[in-house]
């Protein structure tokens, strides 16, 4: 990487390190980028941040990151309230697991789309938009395989 | 929605690393073939289909050089988007 991009410091290298970093097979870097993505303070530009989030998950490290596919569903209705819209929408489209998809992960969105209030109408379009894509992933990758 | 999401997301789980090598391979092909198509949005999806030990070889030679070749002939000259995109992949 250092050789790459030597002393480069413009957005595009920033970003670039900032998701490979976060794309290392390292159960603690992992964690570290999973505070940062979550932590509803900090002052990280939307970009870095959706860098970040755009290298956390890999088909290659399942192992590791199959831990945080529980945890996405615990962090959404507080990122939902603190975070601005559109890194919220990054977070949620980039991280939805759909990777394993498993019934309670479905059973997880329509839980919180049941408990979540009927004015917090782009939460709750956002849910439902889940629980479809997590079906028709489920459906097709069922039907492609007879 | 993109073809690597496409592939990611609705097919067998077991058949996406070998789809996504014959999908590598072909881009590939339709890079080196004059279809005259542009090549731009082609290279853009290629990356995202390095699936194995022998497609980061070739991309980390493509880094390097910053263009891709195949059989010693030049097909694409790689902006420095594209060399972190590879970069990215490498990890």
């Amino acid at each position: 990487m250092i050789k790459i991009m030597a002393d480069d410091n413009s957005d595009i290298a920033v970003n670039t390190r900032a998701k490979c970093l976060a794309g290392l097979p390292d159960a603690e870097m992992k964690a570290k980028v999973w505070a940062e993505i979550c932590d509803t303070n900090s002052k990280e530009s939307v970009y870095l941040r959706s860098a970040k989030i755009q290298g956390f998950y890999s088909w290659e490290q399942l192992d590791i990151i199959s831990p945080y596919f529980d945890k996405f569903y615990e962090v959404l209705p507080e990122l939902s309230q603190k975070s601005p819209h559109r890194y919220f929408q990054t977070f949620f489209y980039s991280l939805l697991p759909t990777m394993q998809i498993a019934d309670n992960h479905i059973v997880k969105l329509v839980s919180l789309k049941a408990n979540t209030a009927d004015q917090n109408k782009n939460f709750s379009s956002m849910l439902q938009d889940g629980i479809e894509v997590l079906i028709r992933c489920m459906e097709v990758r069922q039907f492609a395989k007879l | 929605m993109n073809l690597s999401s496409l592939v990611a997301n609705y097919i067998p789980v077991d058949t996406i690393k070998e789809n996504r090598r014959i999908l590598f391979n072909t881009l590939l092909l339709l890079l080196k073939q004059d279809t005259g198509l542009p090549k731009d949005p082609i290279v853009d999806q290629l990356f995202s289909f390095i699936s194995n030990q022998e497609h980061l070889q070739l991309a980390l030679g493509w880094m390097n050089d910053s263009e891709i070749k195949l059989d010693g002939v030049s097909l694409f000259k790689l902006n420095k988007t594209h060399r972190y995109t590879i970069l990215s992949k490498l990890f």
